[in-house]
């Protein structure tokens, strides 16, 4: 009983980790310019599948890693600078198709180089599972939970310590104000969008050993990471994490206790609770329109 | 009578339109394009003129599906009932969910119908005892009165007089106190609210009203093709849906017609580039939205406007 | 009979409380003005009336009703109107038909009678088209009927804003800084159309920073001060009221 627990637990914080990096994503982009890139889950494809055609081409694997985190990086300063700039002021809902548009021309993309079939990574250091009290942990998972976990804390040092995060969190508060004392906006914008996409591939890169991944991997994964981000409040990074890590556990407990032909349902209903009773989320800050 | 002359036209456009069409391949297609169009005049009540966004319409237009193939084969029921049963059972499904739902603005909202429209794709695919599963399930052909709906040229028809009504409606609920508060919504919630528009209970009302148009055309797709499977109420056909009102023209309603008659025809054209669908989507959704942002007909009678 | 009664109103945003204890009454028929250096809260009393943000404590009564908290939709309904600081015009829509929405309450709203265009629907549409061209021509901007309202200038477009709050027929105005951002002409003309409102009837509230105008036609005056109240009276006791000279600096010896 307990290790049938413990087992769900593994598996819940390890999807919680990949969850949790979408979400950070997510609360980065949204910071940074109040749009919801629903292209997010792209990056995390675009990772994952990126590092499987480079190391089936024989690239060594931690090249490929790298490689696949500057092309997802490179993608995301294009749709930034393609798609979101030249959109200019326009309302919440264009934005939101724009970003939609990028995500099918992605995956459109992505299915015509990489094709349409599953392929997976292998595992960092192998596969012979972990056995802690009587529940099986795949080496993978850890990698996930630990690379997920380092990067929360350079995210908290970055945005906490250097300039140029500090001056993303200014231009989050306000734009304005953070124009007026010298922080380029667009500058911001741009680095926002390459960071998110960044985080993303190195999530799906992670992932990719367990998960499986293919062309149309990023739409579930965005969508979910959008929801934990929803949970924990869109913009705060602890929330970003909490929600990821809360969505993982639920989706897992309930698969296992409950059914798992609707396992992939939860996120969805989960958003439709939230959305209802507490659309701030956890961490959510507060805000008044000024009339 | 100047009202009525863009309705005027498009029965014109309807009634020779047939002179065009060689076989029932382009039956089909002209077909297809009607039920689309009428499904978009009714989400672009909502997207275009009240200014909300839904991106999980398609669910509703499968839930009418649905409804019909299983009343009228699990339960023998006449093909009108089932669909007018299920335009019922949306409505009041859409009405619970509207009111909290519309509460929430921009990606909120859009999240939320996504949510809704996800939830009920996978009920849908889950359900096989149902609904017949992922394989979908068989719809017998829409009969009323002893006449059977069976060939292109009857449905062709029909198909024409059910647009030409929801386009009459469409266009009678904008020109009215109805659409200025709604159109008002989209331009200034607040300003709306101070002249004293109920704009949450506003907002649920075309919600309805669209999720209904929705559920009806999705019977009659249903009864139209013969056959009916949870892909009709996928993401992607939320999407696609989406897409012909933000291309043809955003607040216009022959607007919504043009788009739906571009992104019907469209993966007829591209079938030679098969694989590249997605790219091309994508590529049409981005372009349009950026450069065309009021959409195809807006942009176009502007121009001619200001030549004119 | 007052009007509208406002008692101990107070409403805090974390922790600025930008209006505190604030109480006062306006009779019906007369122009009152609510004047105080930017910040003293004189918007945000504006939207706890009118019920865009809602009072931490207080009372707010009009027409004898307790409307404390009530939201701006149901104020309307009650005959409370507004224009804005920040123009909130419909630029999505003509210019008779944001003075038409004005006239809602007034109108079926039903969602059939829309649908089906019955007669009757059909026949108050075109009067409310009348009434709202009228209104146009009542506020000045009678050569824009047929416009579009992005194509209006900013001074005409402020006054569209009053037309659309008179097309609800209302028995109190609030008008959020009309004249902000016009020139003295204009001012002038602003002046003449809020005597004009108030000459039919109507009670006029006015927030503004124009001086001139403001003791010129004010039959009462609030003087807000850090969400306080520092004065209240005639325009002629309050232009003497030391503390509220030192409060403005000296700004309203000036305009004596």
């Amino acid at each position: 009983m307990l290790s049938q627990t413990l087992q769900y637990l593994f598996s819940g914080l390890t999807n919680g980790a990949i969850y949790a990096l979408a979400a950070l994503g997510f609360s980065i982009i949204y910071n940074a310019s109040g749009v919801i890139n629903f292209a997010q889950g792209e990056f995390i494809m675009i990772g994952g599948v990126s590092a499987v055609m480079l190391t089936s081409a024989g690239v060594p694997m931690p090249l490929a890693i790298l490689l696949a985190v500057l092309i997802a990086a490179l993608v995301g300063l294009l749709l930034e600078k393609l798609a979101i700039e030249p959109a200019g002021n326009a309302e919440v809902v264009s934005l939101i198709i724009i970003t939609i548009g990028a995500s099918i021309f992605l995956q459109g993309l992505a299915q015509v180089i990489f094709g349409k079939g599953q392929k997976a990574l292998a595992p960092f250091t192998g596969d012979t599972p972990i056995m802690v009290a009587g529940a099986s942990l795949l080496p993978q998972s850890l990698w996930m939970m630990g690379t997920g976990a380092v990067i929360v804390l350079l995210l908290a040092w970055f945005f906490g310590r250097t300039r140029l995060g500090k001056a993303m969190l200014a231009t989050a508060h306000n734009r304005l104000a953070a124009r007026l004392v010298g922080i380029n906006t667009r500058h911001v914008l741009a680095v926002s969008f390459v960071l998110s996409a960044a985080l993303g591939a190195v999530a799906g890169v992670v992932s990719a050993p367990i998960t499986f991944t293919s062309y149309d991997v990023g739409i579930m994964l965005g969508l979910k990471g959008f929801v934990a981000a929803t949970l924990g409040g869109l913009g705060s990074g602890l929330g970003a994490v909490v929600g990821g890590l809360i969505l993982g556990l639920m989706e897992s407990l309930a698969a296992g206790y409950i059914s798992s032909a609707y396992k992939d349902a939860v996120p969805f209903v989960l958003i439709i609770l939230i959305l209802f009773f507490m659309p701030r989320g956890l961490f959510g800050a507060r805000v008044t329109e000024r009339v | 009578m100047q009202r009525y002359r863009g309705l005027m036209v498009l029965a014109l456009i309807i009634a020779l339109l047939p002179l065009a069409l060689p076989n029932n391949y382009y039956y089909d297609v002209a077909i297809r394009i009607g039920l689309n169009a009428t499904v978009v005049v009714g989400l672009n009540l909502l997207i275009g003129y009240a200014g909300q966004i839904s991106l999980g319409h398609a669910g509703f237009f499968g839930l009418g599906g649905y409804a019909s193939a299983i009343l009228t084969t699990r339960y023998g029921w006449p093909p009108l009932a089932a669909m007018l049963t299920g335009m019922a059972a949306v409505g009041v499904i859409a009405f619970v969910v509207a009111r909290p739902i519309l509460r929430l603005r921009g990606h909120y909202l859009a999240m939320a119908t996504l949510g809704l429209g996800i939830i009920i794709f996978m009920v849908l695919g889950n359900e096989s005892s149902w609904t017949g599963g992922n394989d979908g399930m068989s719809v017998p052909p829409f009969a009323l009165l002893g006449v059977t709906l069976a060939s292109e040229r009857t449905w062709y028809w029909v198909t024409g007089a059910v647009l030409l009504a929801a386009i009459l409606l469409a266009n009678n609920i904008v020109d009215s106190p109805m659409g200025r508060a709604l159109r008002a919504v989209h331009g200034s919630e607040i300003a709306a609210q101070v002249a004293g528009v109920d704009t949450v209970r506003y907002k649920v009302r075309i919600f309805v009203v669209s999720a209904v148009f929705a559920s009806a055309v999705g019977s009659m797709m249903a009864h139209y093709v013969g056959f009916i499977t949870p892909q009709v109420s996928s993401f992607f056909h939320s999407i696609e849906l989406v897409t012909m009102v933000v291309v043809g023209g955003m607040a216009s309603t022959y607007g919504a017609v043009l788009g739906a008659a571009i992104l019907t025809t469209l993966p007829q054209l591209l079938s030679r580039f098969e694989g590249y669908e997605m790219i091309v989507f994508g590529l049409i959704l981005m372009l349009t939205v950026i450069f065309l942002p009021r959409g195809l007909l807006p942009t176009i009678a502007a121009r001619l406007r200001k030549a004119g | 009979m007052a009007l509208l009664v406002v008692e101990a109103l107070s409403r805090s945003f974390g922790g600025v409380h930008a209006v505190q204890d604030l109480s006062f009454e306006i009779d019906s028929g007369i122009v009152y003005s609510i004047i105080g250096p930017n910040g003293a809260g004189k918007t945000t009393v504006f939207n706890l009336v009118t019920g865009l943000y809602q009072p931490s404590s207080g009372r707010v009564t009009f027409n004898g009703s307790d409307v404390t908290g009530m939201v701006p939709h149901e104020l309307a309904r009650r005959g409370v109107s507004r224009t804005f600081q920040n123009l909130q015009i419909c630029f999505n829509m003509s210019a008779a038909e944001n003075v038409m929405v004005g006239a809602h309450l007034r109108l079926d709203q039903r969602l059939l009678g829309a649908m089906f265009r019955l007669p009757s629907v059909a026949r108050r549409d075109a009067i409310c088209r009348d009434e709202a061209r009228e209104l146009m021509q009542f506020v000045g901007v009678g050569k824009y009927v047929n416009a579009a309202a992005d194509s209006m200038p900013y001074g005409a477009l402020k006054r569209l804003e009053i037309a659309r709050a008179l097309a609800a027929q209302p028995k109190l105005l609030l008008l959020d800084e009309p004249a902000a951002g016009l020139n003295p002409t204009e001012t002038r003309e602003i002046d003449a159309l809020i005597q004009k409102i108030a000459a039919s009837g109507v009670t006029v509230v006015l927030v503004e920073h124009d001086m001139k105008l403001v003791m010129n036609i004010s039959a009462r005056i609030l003087v807000l001060d850090y969400g306080r109240k520092l004065a209240e009276g005639t325009a002629q006791e309050v232009r003497a009221n030391p503390e509220v000279i030192a409060a403005y600096l000296g700004g309203v010896a000036e305009a004596a």
